[in-house]
């Protein structure tokens, strides 16, 4: 290890190679902030070059490395490896070349989500992909998770609107995946590493698409008397044959946390509101907006209203965007899911969490993206209690298995990480997994990208229901 | 005589013991190599088709037309329009050669459709990625590197997809501009414009052709505003395809009989330059996708386009016809497929792309 550091010195001045405690605690976790271990060291490069060195220095000394961007991942996936290597990519943050003619630009991986769209707005584009996070979250980030936000249901995730990557991989050979086209030749290569939770190295340079901005919006507020009820009336539009951009969900305790932020002016008796936005030519949406309009007159909605300007569709986002965070704030700790469900079902699935959330004695909050069907639970709970954390954790195992059975997934855009690794085998075979594993180590022989990060392993005890995770035992991670 | 397996469980067994396989296409000349060929004909089912939820699994073996015909019957469609559909593709060769069809400009081509995938690596293990609803991120994204593959990675043996609902009303328009740079100039314009086109087409002589879908009575209004941003009246305006305008062999119903299709990714700017470069040739080929895809009809030799294609930093598919490779030109992914090739199928028993080949029939 002093060998590896040494050299690590070669590569970066003082001041871009952190192997102090003061500058290394900010590290230690992610978004997923219950669970925190200790690098040897962080290292900021400024140039791909000093990321290609690196990673051959990980490969040749056998030191686990994970990439950073901005530290939002909600399930551990930038958490450092203990004793392993941060590499913080914030300072590759240029935007390289933007050609509106083809409607795409070339970008750093430590750009800001929203950054790429800000560029692009003189031309009248933007990047569609829109977590909750865009302000803070960079693309790299994006791009390993295949993020998601409110617009997926008809625009796709980040991996839709990702073209091209030069990819450093973890021995630091580089490869070029994709191009600068929608279409490729042979296998989608960039399709597979976006997703890849970093595990296949690190992206340097990413070409990605932008769309152009929608002409005209139209953007509906029904409230509902149940959860169950708003869930069913997703189903309903879905059938319609209308494409929303996008359709979100809230219940009581995010519309009460979201007024209470930033005054949306939601209706204060509902306890459940859906957002529906229509967006593309004006014609076009005007049409739809009268379809949608009859749909959502079937689905027993107490009050109807329709943003009447650009302002109120802003606030209509913005409370909307602001609640999960509001939640947050509601209590001490809170952990948050984000398993799929079929969305027939998702009417379904809200009662039965609903039921779980009251044997286990805990409040859940949801605010999701409704039309996919991606549930977000945010489960509060006061980890200074002594099961606290145990609790809700063993509530949101309790969710995820009950989105498997209904025919969905573990993950609809925060990835596995640490933090779903238990789950995996309740979502694939030993013979899947072992797939995901050799596709892993044809792209990285030891193993050391993102270690101990999405596909269970020897490295990776899964976190238990019961008592402390076995690293925990084994004083390698620890709960803040 | 074709293996023909009637189950999922003797498709696996039958590539666990060969030591070269491959998928019959749909043409029917007889291979030049010593592979077992197998057809897939007897899985041809739906597996599961959910029209509230906008989702369907089949089988790899089902003519792609007849999935279509499937979800017609629901008013949905698969939206990366998969050509060929009227050659008896089949669904599981559609998503192995990765191809989607000018109308998938509008929400995206097949990589964007594709939700999960069943497949038989080289080991003979039958592996299941991705899933069936309409958003997931769980486990590495193999169902999109199926797309494209060409079978080098494993047998398809099902699919699910995300489909969407048809539009009740739509409209071709068709402008005749005196030249290609014309064309290519009202192209760039539109993509870049806020109009949501379902399809974005340019010919070689500069013909722009437009299709737009959408709720009943807003096409019109949409037609003149369109035509007002073009400054030009269309010089056709149907309710129905109007594919007379092309040169048969890329209208993209069948595959030509003589010479190489080649598919070509491109983007606006460098369809100008392929255009240059294959003006004086006399190809056959159209522009698709809003200028993000080429289709070629090459008669003469491979090797020349290809060299053609790579000094424009630009790859080729062979999508049917002889060819010295399934991918030609620009062929800068292959140090990273190589890495994927070494990981499902180390004995090479599916053929490489990107290594001299008999035929390009896959
Ligand atoms: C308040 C809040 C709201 C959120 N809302 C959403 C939402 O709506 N939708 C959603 O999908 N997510 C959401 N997230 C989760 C999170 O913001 C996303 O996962 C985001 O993409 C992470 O970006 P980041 O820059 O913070 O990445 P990090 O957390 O720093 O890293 C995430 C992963 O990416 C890898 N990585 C980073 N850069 C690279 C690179 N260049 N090459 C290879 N791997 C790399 C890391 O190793 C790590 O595994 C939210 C998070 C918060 C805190």
């Amino acid at each position: 290890m002093s060998d590896f550091i040494a050299q690590l010195r070669e590569i970066y001045p003082s001041e871009r190679l952190y192997e102090d405690d003061a500058r290394i605690t900010p590290y230690v976790s992610d978004g997923l902030t219950v669970f925190r271990a200790k690098p040897a060291a962080v290292v900021m490069p400024v140039c791909n070059d000093e990321v290609v060195k690196t990673l051959a220095l990980c490969h040749a000394h056998d030191i686990p490395f994970v990439a950073r961007g901005s530290g939002t991942s909600l399930s551990g996936g930038s958490m450092p490896i203990e004793e392993g290597l941060v590499i913080s990519l914030n300072q590759l943050n240029q935007i390289l070349e933007l050609d509106p003619d083809n409607r795409t630009a070339r970008v750093q991986p430590g750009v800001i989500n929203t950054g790429i769209s800000v560029a692009a707005a003189s031309h009248g584009l933007y990047f569609a992909p829109d977590p909750s996070s865009q302000t803070v979250c960079t693309i790299g980030g994006n791009l390993a998770f295949n993020s998601g936000g409110a617009h997926c249901l008809k625009y796709g995730m980040t991996s839709n609107h990702i073209l091209g990557i030069k990819v450093a991989l973890p021995d630091g050979e580089v490869v070029e995946l994709g191009n600068d086209s929608l279409e490729n030749t042979g296998p989608d290569c960039v399709g597979l590493f976006v997703g890849s939770e970093g595990l296949m190295g690190i992206a340097l340079e990413i070409q990605v698409r932008l769309l152009p901005k929608p002409e005209s919006y139209r953007t509906i507020l029904a409230s509902y008397d149940s959860l169950e009820t708003a869930g069913d009336a997703v189903a309903t539009v879905v059938a319609s044959g209308i494409l929303p951009g996008a359709m979100e969900i809230m219940d009581a305790l995010a519309i009460e946390a979201a007024e209470a932020a930033v005054s949306a002016g939601y209706p204060d008796d509902a306890a459940a509101l859906l957002l529906v936005e229509l967006d593309g030519e004006a014609a076009a949406v005007e049409a739809e907006f009268a379809a949608l309009t009859s749909a959502i007159e079937t689905t027993g909605a107490k009050e109807v209203r329709a943003a009447q300007d650009e302002n109120e569709r802003m606030l209509i986002w913005k409370g909307r965007k602001s609640a999960f965070s509001a939640v947050g704030r509601l209590s001490p700790d809170y952990i948050v899911q984000d398993g799929v469900v079929p969305r027939s079902k998702l009417g379904e699935a809200l009662k039965a969490i609903s039921e779980l959330s009251a044997d286990a004695g805990l409040r859940v909050a949801n605010v999701f993206h409704a039309g996919d069907g991606n549930l977000h639970p945010l489960i509060l709970f006061d980890a200074k209690q002594p099961d606290g954390l145990e609790k809700a954790e063993a509530l949101a195992g309790k969710i995820l298995r009950l989105c498997l059975r209904l025919g969905g997934s573990i993950t609809g855009e925060h990835g596995v990480g640490v933090e779903k690794l238990k789950y995996m085998p309740d979502m694939f075979s030993d013979t899947d997994l072992e797939a995901f594993r050799r596709i892993r180590r044809s792209i990285d022989t030891k193993e050391i990208s993102n270690r101990g990060k999405m596909l269970p392993g020897k490295e990776a005890p899964a976190l238990s229901d019961l008592g402390p995770h076995p690293l925990e035992k084994a004083g390698i991670i620890s709960r803040m | 005589m074709d293996s023909n397996p009637q189950s999922i469980d003797a498709l696996v067994s039958l590539v666990k013991n060969a030591s070269s396989i491959k998928v019959r296409g749909s043409e029917n000349t007889s291979t030049q190599s010593s592979a077992n060929v197998i057809s897939l004909s007897a899985l041809n089912r739906i597996k599961e088709y959910l029209p509230d939820e906008y989702t369907i699994s089949v089988e790899a073996g089902m003519a792609t037309s007849e999935v279509q015909s499937t979800l017609a019957a629901k008013g949905q469609y698969l939206p990366f329009d998969p050509p060929f559909a009227s050659e008896g593709t089949t669904i599981g060769a559609t998503i192995a050669r990765g191809l989607s069809g000018p109308e998938s400009f509008r929400y995206g081509i097949l990589r964007d459709f594709i939700l999960g995938v069943t497949f038989i690596d080289g080991h003979g293990n039958l592996i299941r990625a991705g899933g069936k609803v309409v958003k997931n991120a769980a486990g590495f994204d193999i169902p999109k590197l199926m797309s494209g593959s060409c079978g080098s990675f494993g047998i398809i043996a099902e699919a699910s997809f995300k489909v969407f609902p048809v539009a009740p009303e739509t409209r071709t328009l068709v402008f005749n501009y005196s030249h290609f740079d014309k064309g290519h100039e009202a192209l760039v314009k539109l993509g870049k414009s806020p109009f949501t086109l379902d399809a974005l087409d340019l010919s070689s002589e500069g013909s722009l052709v437009i299709k737009l879908a959408g709720q009943p009575g807003s096409t019109d209004e949409r037609i003149s505003a369109i035509e007002s941003f073009l400054e030009s009246r269309a010089d056709a305006n149907t309710e129905e395809n109007n594919d007379s305008i092309w040169p048969e062999t890329v209208q993209l119903h069948n595959r030509p009989a003589t010479g190489t299709l080649l598919k070509v990714p491109t983007n606006p700017s460098s369809v100008m330059a392929l255009e240059s470069a294959l003006t004086g040739s006399n190809a056959p080929r159209r522009y698709s996708i809003g200028g993000y895809v080429a289709w070629v009809h090459w008669s003469e030799s491979v090797e020349a386009v290809s060299s053609l294609l790579a000094k424009l930093n630009l790859s080729g598919q062979v999508v049917s016809g002889g060819a010295p490779a399934i991918i030609i030109g620009d062929t800068g992914q292959r140090p990273f497929y190589n890495r994927i090739k070494s990981a499902l199928d180390p004995d090479g028993k599916f053929g490489d792309l990107y290594a001299p080949t008999a035929s390009a029939h896959l």
